[in-house]
């Protein structure tokens, strides 16, 4: 029994020594590990590809095929573009015989009036977006995924890809009407995307937030980009942009400008017109409203870029539309008065003549820029000399 | 314990200890493969790092180094390519995220001008882009494709290759001219674009036969587009594309761009009756007649509402038959001096609701409830005690290289007078 605690003494010093023993060898004799060269750790160059190389990846399994892609590092969108360029290799023989038969139309005639010319293409290209969608899946650089990951950059990404898949499916809807057009749209049609276009918001308010959604609508909605269109350069804040957007929107959504309308639907549009421009001016108040009609003014967005074109003073432009509005007032005047046609045309003449004058002095009594004048903004001065 | 397995595996040993481990067998044995000192395989590179390359040009000539075919190298680049200028697009036409939405621009004059210019410059780059990189042998297919065929005729492929470089090149000066407009057009910018396309004539005669340039010009003009988009199912020969044409350009010298919006309603007319007249005398009666039918947009609509419910094809002339019949029987009403004006207006009541009736059992449940809604620009208005006409219900269009103007395509009317309350 006393041997043992002394046989295992002696045994784990023995092992302590030889520790230290190959310790010392260790430090003392063995230069250290030469640190990895760049060279010796980066992959070795591939020699230049060879005409193998294609062959090697390729394969008649479209599945196949993008994964060896995927494994010798192509990102998805190369993935995509090559199985893509295989599916329509597949179909080339249907969109030739497509082509011949669209190539016997003679140049001065459209190939999209021949209706199963233009459906066997639509079907051509459904089936070449099916083969790739059943081999690669939805794409993530899709024009609607794109699109609205530029509008809601802080948007979590789930979300993101519901409001992306719905995009999506309300797009294939909507070119399903486009399809059937053939550049002709039928009040259906316009009825039909509108539908669609309620639908595909009623689901992104299944996602987005009520103040999400509203900041959508804001920065995409068709009401909105109207809206900048019509404004030009004139900002309005923010309260005032998010007033008039609502008043307009309630409008849109009762008489859109897609509608068909019946005569009594033109009078019912006119008087809501009047009343919504009514609530324009009491939410914008007195000042900000008159701004805001001679920014929206189609004369007057042409005269002001007439006016920055030639050199003239920016205030000339707000003189031209002072003028403009004057000489209307007194025009509509004229047109109330219970006068004779003959009577109301010799008014408007010397109204013609008065108004002349009020520009020349406007515009330098330049006739060359009193010519580009009525080309450009100043249809309401010309009309007066043939009414 | 530890030597037992040093003399095991004298690897494990530091190098200069090891010799005292290895036994003669173990010297003779081929060695194990090193995992201590000696450096690891390289890795292979991946196929993508090596054809890759940012320059276009260089990247289609290490895929087809690598045996690409046409088609793929032509799709992968095109890709490429498009992601690029998708991207350049996008920052002119998207709105930017970071500016708040009470403060974005949008417009047709002054810098939203400009940006759409910049926009359709970078479209056409692109396009010039792709067809510099696949203009190599490789990718042609001597053959020339449908829509080149529409465009360019029976031209060779070399000739069809200097046409499309002129074309490139004019597009961009064009651009560059329509950009400094700011959307507004002054005598001095329409000079500068009729000198323009008057250096483009003399460069595309350079490069064509006198019957290859009338040929070529034909099929590009904007008139020839024009024709293209509104014949609808006319289906003209070419004696009658030609008479089409001539019609066209005369309505053309009719209107200067810079009057067209200022013609008082007195001028329209003349010019569209003047318009028909010379329609009337290049087609004749019948196929005149076809030509105001197919190329009328309710016409068109019909047509389409008719092929959606798949009804047989020879309805829309039947409805629209029955509209002008309609049409023709309210002015009829209107100029009997037989009845007075409540009788007149009571009868094209009743017009308008035979009417109504008659296009419903003619085009069924379906179509017929969606063409009565593009009646409505019309059809109401004999319950209101109008009289219609579509005489010069046709669309006229002043077209010129970069726009179209239209007027007419609304019926005529004339109203009774409104009774006293």
């Amino acid at each position: 029994m006393k041997t043992f605690p002394f046989g295992l003494g002696a045994t784990l010093a023995a092992n302590f020594a030889l520790l230290a023993v190959i310790a010392v060898a260790q430090w003392t004799s063995i230069a250290p590990l030469p640190a990895p060269s760049r060279a010796a750790q980066a992959p070795a160059p591939r020699a230049a590809p060879g005409p193998e190389t294609w062959t090697a990846l390729n394969s008649d399994q479209l599945f196949e095929l993008s994964a060896r892609l995927a494994a010798e590092g192509f990102p998805p969108w190369a993935v995509r573009a090559i199985v893509a360029a295989q599916v329509r290799e597949r179909f080339s023989a249907q969109r030739k015989a497509l082509e011949e038969a669209q190539a016997a139309v003679p140049y001065w005639r459209t190939v999209t009036f021949d209706p199963k010319l233009a459906a066997e293409f639509r079907a051509l290209a459904r089936e070449e977006r099916s083969a790739v969608a059943g081999v690669l899946g939805r794409d993530p650089d899709s024009a609607p995924a794109i699109y609205l990951r530029r509008h809601f950059p802080g948007l979590a990404a789930e979300k993101l890809d519901r409001l992306i898949e719905m995009q999506e499916r309300f797009g294939e809807q909507r070119q399903a009407v486009r399809d059937l057009q053939r550049g002709m749209t039928t009040p259906d049609d316009h009825e039909k995307l509108h539908q669609i276009d309620k639908a595909m918001r009623a689901e992104f308010a299944t996602v987005l937030t009520a103040q999400e959604l509203e900041d959508y609508d804001l920065r995409t909605s068709r009401v909105a980009s109207s809206m900048r269109y019509q404004h030009g350069d004139f900002e309005l804040t923010e309260n005032e942009f998010r007033a008039v957007y609502r008043l307009k929107a309630e409008f849109d959504e009762q008489y859109p400008s897609w509608a068909t309308r019946s005569v009594l639907d033109y009078e019912r549009r006119a008087a809501a017109e009047k009343f919504i421009s009514g609530q324009i001016a009491l939410a914008l108040g007195p000042e900000r409203h008159e701004d805001y009609k001679r920014a929206t003014d189609y004369s007057y967005r042409q005269a002001s870029v007439l006016v920055a074109r030639a050199g003239l003073p920016a205030e000339t432009a707000n003189s031209l539309f002072t003028t403009q509005r004057e000489f209307e007032q007194r025009r509509d005047v004229i047109f109330a008065q219970p006068d004779s046609r003959e009577v109301k045309i010799s008014a408007l003449r010397a109204l013609h003549v008065e108004a002349t004058g009020r520009l020349g002095g406007l515009l330098r009594n330049d006739p060359r820029l009193l010519a580009m004048y009525r080309e450009n903004g100043g249809s309401w001065w010309a009309r007066l000399a043939s009414p | 314990m530890l030597l037992a397995a040093l003399a095991r595996n004298p690897a494990l040993a530091p190098t200069t200890l090891r010799a005292w481990f290895t036994t003669e067998s173990a010297m003779t044995r081929p060695a194990k493969p090193v995992t201590l000192d000696a450096p690891a395989p390289p890795e292979r590179s991946k196929v993508w790092a090596v054809v890759h390359h940012e320059d276009s040009a260089a990247f289609v000539a290490r895929l087809r180094a690598a045996g690409f075919p046409p088609g793929v190298i032509r799709g992968l680049v095109t890709a490429r390519v498009n992601r690029r200028y998708d991207s350049q697009i996008r920052d002119l036409r998207d709105p930017d995220a970071a500016t708040p939405f009470w403060k974005l621009k949008d417009g047709f004059y002054g810098e939203a001008h400009q940006r759409m210019e910049q926009t359709r410059e970078l479209m056409q780059e692109r396009a010039r882009v792709a067809r510099d990189l696949f203009a190599d042998g490789f990718f042609a297919n001597d053959e020339v494709s449908a829509d080149q065929r529409r465009q360019f005729g029976r031209l060779s492929r070399s000739k069809i290759d200097i046409l499309q470089r002129i074309e490139d090149d004019y597009s961009q000066m064009n651009s560059a001219v329509r950009a400094a407009t700011g959307g507004i057009n002054l005598p001095e910018d329409r000079a500068k674009l009729e000198l323009l396309a008057r250096e483009k004539l003399a460069d595309l005669a350079a490069a064509l036969t006198p019957e290859e340039l009338a040929d070529y010009r034909r099929r590009t003009s904007p008139i020839t587009a024009l024709l293209r988009d509104r014949s609808g199912g006319f289906e003209a020969s070419e004696a009658e594309f030609h008479a089409l044409f001539r019609v066209q350009e005369n309505l053309n010298a009719r209107i200067s761009p810079g009057n067209f919006s200022l013609m008082d309603q007195g001028t329209r007319r003349v010019i569209h009756d003047q318009y028909l007249v010379e329609l009337h005398t290049a087609l004749g009666p019948a196929r005149f007649a076809d030509y105001v039918r197919e190329s009328s947009d309710e016409f068109q609509q019909i047509v389409r509402l008719v092929e959606r419910s798949n009804l047989p094809r020879e309805l829309p002339v039947q409805v629209y038959d029955l509209r002008e019949s309609i049409a023709i029987r309210s002015n009829q009403i209107f100029d009997d001096r037989t009845l007075d004006v409540q009788a007149k207006r009571d009868a094209l009541q009743r017009l308008a609701q035979a009417g109504r009736q008659q296009i419903l059992q003619v085009l069924g449940g379906i179509a017929g409830p969606s063409y009565l809604k593009i009646t409505e620009r019309w059809l109401p208005y004999l319950e209101r005690g109008a009289a219609v006409s579509f005489a010069r219900a046709q669309t006229l269009t002043f077209v010129t290289d970069s726009n179209r103007h239209s007027f007419g395509a609304s019926p005529d009317f004339r109203f009774l007078p409104t009774p006293r309350p």
